[in-house]
């Protein structure tokens, strides 16, 4: 199944309430979500209809009371492989995406389970291969520690080799097979029948060295986190580039960067919304400024909200000043590098400036905390947001996004009703699945069993 | 949690999926429609549950589907069926399989049951890269960790106040912090407590008093406390015949049978291990003459499992009744 023409691929990343920290209080929001299956089936009908490649299911390992302030959508949620099974139940093209951590499983249990929703779905299962940033799941498996990278890898490496022969080695007959290697002695068939794609779709995210090789040699789809155009076009390139290493066309590999969406008919609509989720998120108490200024990764950590963190950030001491108030003008000559990234990106979210009517507030300073540390954010009409993605899909930067939204269901039927709408009518994007499975979404074959 | 043998009103009955037991040419066992037909069926005709079975516990070489995903599937489309899923403690970690069995029990509002296999096969065993020589010990740990596990958020743990902006009381959010001989689990869970409190916990044979199970699927009575499943495969036919578990007789001698056995004790209810087409005859044929003879309930009385068999539903080992209960 080849196509001639470049086609942008779309993935919805599912937290049920959203990935802005206070989605589920957005007027509609459904702050129950994680655990109503009817609801998490409906949205992803919702991408579905609107010819979404797939949808996301993000996962931790571990959870911590602090999270509660910070990514409320991420403390707890359904299991993903049972959780995908019952979306499969209630779908019949769009892909599903069950994040696993081999770090924390055994390769025939992941490949079995990933192989019956392959099957439960008709073909529709992936599987996001993680090692996990959470030092605390750990605890939660026995262990006296979290492995570093290269253990994580050489780990994940070696796993992935024996799912993939799990995967292949039940057609027709069974075909035994004995792997004995450094990690793990495994022995075949799988009880479960060869799956319906053959191997099901891998996706792997990360930055690392080690990370981008996995990605580029075993990938079918790379999420990345680039939070600006030049981050990634770098990254996409690098990693097309070690594809191409190891013999695989830059097409079979796509990569898809994360992008926070809040959309709406008009510009000043869309940034109404983005005021208010802001606005929902109480200030953190003022403080010194030394100390170190986290950039999140951990269980519960960011930058606290008040203006200490953004001084240590900008370089410029700006306590005290009232949050409400405009920023002066000559702030933009005093400030240091990242100061100029935030300001860029309060501009860009706001379409508020440092002169003019609409001012740039010290809030505004406040709610762009942690830029630059994760993934691009839109705020703007339809036009604006087809513009940007044109742009990094036209420019060598992605082959589509994982659209995050940070409120749900308002974000997701925001960005399929007038989003999608846009960029079907720029020709960018499908306006009918081309078949039935992830694979077909993909224009990726089914690949020979190995046996 | 003791059941009265006064107040027990209704026979219980549970059907086990024959999911893997056909060779791997055969179409069905890929068939999820089927399977859910199946489902229905076992459902419009009032049964308290499917029982699915897990092939890693099988020697021979059957393959189907892995049976959380599978039970998940049949979940989202049924509404009362109870959902009892066979897992092996051996080949599993604990956390994953609470999160598993929690989730499960979300996905269908309270009717999930875990069947704790204790068996390993030498197979298996060379499958998942494990050593032999563990013992029921573990087993009882796995067990207890699991549903210490599922405690480990409060019922009212969320508050989910849109107004105020506080999304749980961290207060109702507790660490397991076992450390134990085979397992260290900090926890919480990333699941939020299962609306069942507590899954029902089954299990194949009386072997450990120590997992606090709840329903027993034996041949012959075992603990007071347990409800009693014996297999049956009951077949329609013309002449009443008996040979083991199989029993063959018309719908009057086959209800006679089940109910010989149901008043005198023996067992609370049957796990029917038949093919499609003889449990369409038996839900057709036998189970009406079972609810003629008020024996087998023509409604559901409640929505979770837990209410089907009659079993009350446990207060979570951190909450504050709990406490109240050590005091």
């Amino acid at each position: 199944m080849t196509s001639s023409k470049r086609e942008l691929h779309l993935g919805l990343m599912f937290w049920a309430t959203g990935t802005h920290p206070a989605g589920w209080r957005h007027p509609g929001s459904k702050p129950d979500a994680a655990y109503d299956i009817g609801f998490i089936q409906k949205m992803t009908r919702v991408v579905e209809e609107a010819k979404f490649d797939f949808l996301f299911l993000g996962d931790r390992l571990a959870t911590d009371p602090a999270l509660a302030k910070t990514n409320p959508a991420q403390m707890s949620r359904l299991e993903p492989f049972t959780a995908a099974s019952a979306i499969a139940a209630a779908t019949s093209h769009i892909g599903i995406v069950i994040t696993a951590n081999p770090t924390y499983h055994d390769p025939y249990s992941v490949a079995r389970a990933m192989a019956s929703v392959d099957h439960l779905s008709g073909g529709r299962a992936a599987w996001n291969l993680v090692t996990g940033a959470d030092g605390a799941a750990a605890h939660n498996f026995s262990r006296s520690r979290h492995w570093d990278t290269d253990e994580r890898y050489d780990w994940a490496g070696e796993f992935l080799q024996v799912v993939r022969k799990l995967w292949d080695s039940r057609d027709a007959e069974p075909h035994r097979f004995d792997h004995r290697g450094r990690y793990f002695s495994v022995a075949g068939p799988l009880d479960v029948a060869r799956p319906p794609q053959g191997q099901p779709i891998l996706l792997h995210a990360g930055t690392s060295d080690r990370s981008r090789d996995l990605g580029a040699r075993e990938a079918d789809v790379i999420f990345s986190g680039s939070p600006d155009f030049e981050a990634a076009r770098e990254y996409y390139s690098d990693v097309k580039g070690r594809a191409a290493k190891y013999g695989r066309s830059p097409n079979e590999l796509k990569i898809l960067p994360g992008l926070s969406v809040i959309t709406a008919p008009t510009t000043a609509e869309a940034v109404r919304i983005f005021d208010g989720l802001n606005d929902f998120v109480p200030l953190d108490e003022e403080e010194e400024i030394s100390g170190e200024l986290h950039k999140g990764g951990a269980l519960g950590q960011r930058p606290k909200r008040n203006l200490a963190s953004v001084s240590r950030l900008i370089g410029v001491d700006v306590r005290g000043n009232d949050p409400l108030a405009p920023v002066p003008a000559s702030i933009a000559d005093q400030v240091n590098e990242d100061g100029h990234v935030l300001l860029e990106h309060v501009r860009a979210t706001t379409y508020r400036d440092l002169a003019g009517a609409d001012r740039i507030t010290y809030k505004d300073l406040i709610n762009g905390l942690g830029v630059g540390t994760g993934r691009a954010s839109l705020v703007g009409d339809p036009v604006q947001v087809a513009d940007v993605i044109q742009h990094w899909f036209d420019n060598g930067a992605a082959d589509g996004f994982n659209i995050f939204p940070g409120h749900v269901p308002g974000a997701v039927t925001a960005f399929t009703d007038l989003v999608v709408p846009e960029l079907q009518r720029r020709g960018l994007f499908r306006t009918e699945y081309a078949g039935r499975t992830f694979r077909d979404h993909l224009g990726l074959d089914k690949p020979k069993s190995r046996f | 949690m003791s059941i009265s043998r006064a107040r027990k009103p209704f026979l219980h009955l549970g059907y086990a999926l024959p999911v893997s037991e056909s060779p791997s040419a055969d179409p069905l066992q890929y068939d999820p429609d089927r399977i859910v037909a199946v489902a229905r069926a076992a459902e419009a005709a009032k049964f308290d549950f499917l029982l699915f079975d897990d092939a890693l516990t099988a020697a021979a070489d059957e393959n189907g589907f892995e049976p959380f995903t599978l039970a998940s599937f049949v979940a989202v489309n049924s509404s009362k069926i109870g959902l009892v899923v066979a897992a092996t403690a051996a080949y599993n970690e604990p956390f994953n399989l609470a999160r598993l069995t929690a989730s499960l029990d979300h996905i269908s509002g309270g009717r999930a049951a875990w069947n704790v296999l204790p068996d390993r096969h030498e197979r298996f065993d060379a499958s998942f890269s494990r050593d032999a020589g563990d013992s029921l010990q573990r087993v009882d740990e796995f067990v207890s960790v699991v549903r210490g596990l599922w405690d480990t958020w409060e019922d009212d743990a969320f508050l989910r106040d849109q107004a105020s902006g506080v999304f749980v009381d961290g207060a109702k959010i507790h660490r397991l912090d076992h450390d134990g001989v085979f397992f260290r689990v900090r926890g919480p869970l990333n699941v939020a407590r299962p609306p069942q409190g507590q899954l029902v916990i089954a299990h194949r044979a009386d072997a450990s008093a120590n997992w606090g199970a709840e329903v027993v699927f034996t041949e012959a009575r075992g603990r007071d406390e347990l409800l009693t499943f014996a297999n049956l495969t009951p077949i329609v036919d013309t002449a009443r015949v008996l040979d083991g578990e199989v029993v063959r007789g018309d719908p009057v001698q086959l209800a006679d049978h089940i109910q010989e056995r149901f008043t005198s004790g023996e067992v609370d209810g049957f796990t029917i291990r038949s093919g499609f087409e003889q449990l369409t005859e038996f839900t057709r044929l036998v189970v009406p003459e079972l609810q003629a003879r008020g024996i087998f309930r023509t409604e559901y009385a409640g929505t979770t499992l837990r209410d089907h068999l009659g079993l009350a539903r446990p207060a979570g080992r951190f909450s504050s009744d709990a406490e109240k209960q050590l005091t």
